[in-house]
């Protein structure tokens, strides 16, 4: 920086370019001149703290270059600083001596005694200052100092005043409802926009008001917590209703800050207007109490379980739907609530709604407050991995539905009195037994012969489809040929139709196909299928037969040329006393019940039955069935070196035996005596013998002793076969001598095989084949460890697999689960008694305690959580043994 | 058992005497049988040892003494235990059929029965029994 002289100015008022412009700096201008014209010197400046200059005053005409290490050390040190020759100083910085010799400079303080720069005096020949002229330059200073710090003062309130506009800008906009207030008046000082809005009033009316006047009678503990600003400074979200300029009541939040305004304690109040937010809260709330209160009634118990059967939340019912009390069933899991036979039902349950993502309902019994009551579980899945179980107590209606059946049943019974007598008397006169009636009187007894043939025919179909659908129907299944008994059928119904001049033709044929079935049933539905036809034939048509089949299913298809069904009346068609024109009742001759007894029956056999139609053409009504394979005899193929020993004293019979087991795969020689069998068995092992009772050097029965009591022939299965009729006595034996069967003369191949077959397996260790019907896979991998050791244990997890497996393989023993997610467990008992005589055992290992009915028809009945391992053990040894006692006293009979 | 023997003398047993009178005609006039009736299983018992009927249609619901109790009286009886006995009822489902079989009925009859078919039903039940 240079100094500059500036020609033409009077006084050579020196400037710089930091400097140039101002009229503030004005005051700091005749300073620094009134110090360089005072004391004499050439050259007086003000620098700021950055060593710029602030102002200067120069007199000579120069271009030096000003050096400022001395104001430097002026600031650093916050001292007036006074060099009489520079050239005689020590330097203070770097640079070459400056070209002035005296300096002298007074730092100049702000308020807080921070150097705000220096009042500096320089000459070019070296010179002394005086006491008198110091003090002048540093009243000179004081000046200066003071002028800056007021120009300071000036500019901040410049910039407050900005501030402020700004402030007040943003005040008045502020969507809060802002106002301030003296706290000793209450009086309005200011307040915003949002601030009138929600009072109502303007700006005016407002400042005449105070807070008090302004909140009302709802005032007072405003107030009361006003007057506490005072000693907190604060206080938020204080809640009161006051009413607006427009009698509106408002609700408002109000948080107050204690302020000062000109030194007068005053207070700003924001505030927040809840009046919606409370009104939209009470519809919520009213709409929640409502929906609250809906689903309060509700009867039902409602459990969200996780997929880990867990209660995650509930609606409580009113009565108690669980066997336990509990106080509060969060956290709980489903075996805490139920016993573990029933939790596993639940939990196996809710894992299919998850899996299959569909609702699922199941029935089930409990004693509840001594009381047996029933309860339905509907899981439907309310989530990812959770389900809402409804539970609901259904024991009125399964009481009713009880008494409706019985009620049925009685009323059916007692109808049947009366109409003995009445069919009866008609029948008789009609019949001609009382003489020939004269024609009148002959066509009217008809007409009520006919109807009370009707009434009967009623009765009997109402006793029939109540007995199908409660399952007191017993089934007598046997493997049929499909196709001979549809023939069978036609040729019972060819009559009927010649009545209505229709014919029958069989379109499609499917021989040797056989299905597994009550014969009468299954004739039942195809004689119903085959009348229907018949009756909405239009006359010399033909009803068309076909049968069609998978290798798993067969299917008979019934096909009429009538008019169709209406379409109103298709979804109705299997619905008990559904005919399209209630006056086909009377001109058709059915019942009304037809259809609905032929659908129960198909699908207590494992099908289902549909039609399809089209107006004006015809129907086909068709139902399909599981097709029956059968089973060889045999089990499996005998292992290499099944040899069985014969002992048999009659060279034919030996012959004969031996034939057929060889027949079979096994490998046979005979013995003709017991002392040629017990050589046979030391030079051979045997894995089976027959023995007949008379043998001519020794009694069967105690070579058999012999037999079991040495030790090399004790393990061979022994199986009898004899002409002798087993005696009581006999009976005793065969229970200590453990024989594998008693065979009667004439010989039964097949039997003869099956005990030889079996006998072998028992030597070679032999595990009876279990089949498990069961849903949870935690119940049955138990079952399965428990029994692998004396079992083959094969599962079933759905009724479907079951049958299938039924079909194709040959199993020992059943364990049931009644509960299995495609239906009953017991609808399966037909399938057990495949061939007569060969009943497979049934233990039923389920949940809940049986029907007496249902005692009868199974071997043994376990509940799941009363039943130890050892006693599902017991149990299942016993029931195979007691199956071969039983199979023994069969072929004695 | 006594094969070929020929059926002629029935007693039947039934509290409604509609039923009895249709009964009647039916097996005298269609069947050609002699026919003694009692409406109660307690006459039956007493008519029993004099008629000394081949057959007893024995209904099940009786007031007093129902059908089967009076079977089992009628067997227990050494003088009757052999006279063969056919229930007639409306009481015809499945188990209960097997029961009056157990019970040692030859065969059973439902009501409402075909008055003009009765007298043939119960000859083709003897002659079953007869092995015939």
């Amino acid at each position: 920086m240079y100094i500059k002289n500036q020609p033409g100015q009077n006084g050579k008022h020196i400037d710089t370019s930091a400097s140039s412009n101002s009229n503030k700096d004005e005051l700091l201008y005749r300073i620094v001149r009134t110090a360089a014209e005072t004391l004499r010197m050439p050259f007086a400046f003000i620098t700021r703290a950055s060593l710029t200059l602030r102002a200067s005053y120069c007199n000579l005409e120069t271009e030096n270059p000003l050096d400022f290490s001395y104001c430097q050390q002026v600031i650093d040190s916050k001292k007036p600083l006074y060099i009489s020759d520079t050239h005689k100083a020590p330097a203070v910085s770097q640079n070459p001596p400056p070209l002035f010799r005296f300096y002298g400079g007074i730092p100049l303080f702000s308020h807080d005694y921070n150097v705000l720069g220096v009042l500096c005096l320089i000459d070019y020949k070296p010179r002394r200052l005086n006491n008198v002229q110091r003090q002048l330059l540093e009243d000179l200073a004081a000046w200066a100092e003071n002028e800056i710090n007021l120009l300071k003062i000036k500019k901040a309130s410049a910039m407050a005043r900005e501030s402020d506009t700004r402030f007040s800008k943003v005040f008045r906009a502020a969507p809060i409802p802002i106002a301030i207030n003296f706290l000793e008046s209450g009086e309005f000082i200011e307040a915003n926009d949002s601030f009138l809005k929600l009072t109502g009033y303007n700006r005016a009316e407002l400042l005449k008001y105070t807070i008090v006047k302004l909140l009302g009678n709802s005032s007072k503990e405003h107030i009361d917590q006003l007057k506490k600003l005072i000693l907190d400074g604060a206080f938020y979200n204080h809640e009161i209703t006051f009413k607006n300029k427009n009698g509106e009541l408002r609700e408002v939040v109000l948080s107050c800050e204690a302020i000062e305004i000109d030194g007068e304690p005053s207070f700003l109040t924001m505030g927040r207007d809840v009046t919606d937010d409370r009104l939209s809260r009470e519809a919520l709330r009213r709409s929640v109490a409502t929906n609250r209160a809906l689903f309060d009634v509700i009867p039902d118990l409602m459990l969200r379980i996780s997929q880990d059967g867990l209660i995650l939340n509930y609606k409580p019912s009113k009565e108690s739907l669980l066997p336990v009390a509990l106080e509060n069933l969060i956290g709980c899991t489903l075996f805490d609530i139920f016993e573990p036979g029933l939790a596993s039902v639940y939990l196996s349950n809710v894992r299919e709604a998850l899996n299959n993502r569909e609702t699922r309902v199941f029935e089930y019994q409990l004693v509840i407050d001594n009381s047996i009551r029933d309860f339905e579980a509907r899981i439907v899945v309310s989530g990812e991995n959770e389900t809402l179980a409804i539970l609901r107590d259904i024991t009125e209606r399964k009481t009713v539905e009880r008494m409706k059946n019985e009620f049925i049943s009685i009323v059916s019974h007692e109808l049947r009195t009366p109409l003995t007598s009445i069919r009866g008397s008609l029948g008789l006169l009609v019949g001609g037994v009382v003489g020939e009636l004269p024609d009148q009187a002959k066509m009217m007894l008809d007409i009520a012969h006919k109807n009370s043939e009707r009434l009967v025919r009623l009765i009997n179909d109402i006793l029939d489809i109540e007995k199908i659908e409660s399952g007191k129907s017993s089934f007598n299944m046997k493997s049929l040929e499909i196709q001979a008994l549809v023939e069978q059928a036609l040729e019972a119904n060819r009559g009927y139709g010649e009545l209505y001049n229709v014919s029958f033709k069989l379109t499609k044929k499917l021989p040797g196909v056989m299905v597994y079935a009550d014969q009468d049933r299954l004739m039942q539905v195809l004689a119903n299928l085959i009348s229907n036809a018949t009756k909405f034939s239009p006359k010399d048509s033909v009803v068309e037969i076909s049968l069609t089949g998978t290798q798993h299913s067969v299917r008979v298809d019934v096909t009429d040329h009538g008019n169709g069904i209406p379409k109103e009346f298709r979804n109705r068609i299997f619905q008990k006393f559904a005919q399209a024109d209630s006056s086909d009742t009377r001109s058709k001759g059915g019942t009304g019940l037809g259809l609905s007894i032929a659908k129960a029956i198909v699908e207590k056999l494992g099908g289902i039955i549909n039609f399809e139609t089209e107006e004006g053409k015809g129907t086909t009504f068709y139902f399909v069935i599981p097709v029956w394979h059968e089973i060889p005899v045999t089990k499996e193929n005998p292992q290499e070196n099944t040899a069985v020993l014969i002992c048999e004293d009659d060279a034919e019979i030996g012959l004969l035996l031996s034939m057929m087991l060889k027949q079979a795969g096994f490998e046979a020689d005979i013995a003709q005596t017991a002392l040629q069998a017990r050589q046979l068995l030391q030079l051979k092992p045997y894995s089976a013998i027959t023995l007949d009772v008379m043998l001519p050097d020794q009694d069967g029965l105690s070579l058999l002793r012999d037999l079991k009591s040495s030790e090399a022939t004790m393990n061979i299965p022994v199986v009898m076969v004899s002409a002798k009729t087993r005696s009581n006595q006999d009976l005793t034996q065969i229970a200590t001598l453990q024989i594998v069967d008693w065979i009667e003369k004439p010989i039964d191949q097949e039997r003869l095989i099956e005990a030889v077959q079996l006998a072998a397996n028992i030597f070679y260790g032999y595990k009876p084949n279990v089949l498990h019907v069961e849903d949870d896979a935690d119940v049955s991998s138990v079952v399965s460890a428990i029994l692998s050791n004396i079992a083959h244990i094969t599962i079933a997890a759905t009724l479907k697999q079951a049958r299938r497996l039924l079909r194709n393989q040959v199993f020992d023993l059943v364990i049931l689960d009644l509960d299995m997610p495609d239906g009953s467990g017991l609808s399966l008992l037909p399938y057990l008694n495949k061939a007569p005589g060969h009943k497979i055992p049934v233990v039923v290992f389920s949940v809940s305690d049986l029907e007496e009915a249902v005692v009868a028809k199974v071997d043994a009945i376990l509940i799941k959580s009363r039943t130890s391992n050892a006693a599902l053990i017991d149990t299942i040894k016993a029931i195979i043994r007691r199956t071969r006692f039983k199979r023994l006293e069969h072929s004695v009979k | 058992m006594i094969a070929g023997k020929m059926l002629e003398k029935i007693l039947l047993v039934e509290d409604e005497v509609d039923i009895q009178i249709i009964v009647q005609i039916a097996l005298e006039r269609i069947g050609g049988f002699k026919l003694k009736v009692c409406s109660s299983g307690k006459e039956a018992l007493l008519a029993i040892p004099d008629y000394m009927p081949d057959l007893v249609l024995l209904d099940v619901m009786l007031p007093e003494m129902d059908g089967p109790t009076t079977l089992k009286q009628i067997r227990a009886n050494p003088l009757m235990a052999d006279i063969r006995v056919i229930f007639m009822t409306a009481k015809v489902q499945p188990q209960e059929i097997s029961q009056y079989i157990k019970l040692g009925a030859i065969g059973v009859i439902s009501k409402p029965f075909d008055p003009m078919m009765i007298a043939a039903n119960i000859k083709n039940i003897w002659r079953e029994c007869n092995g015939e």
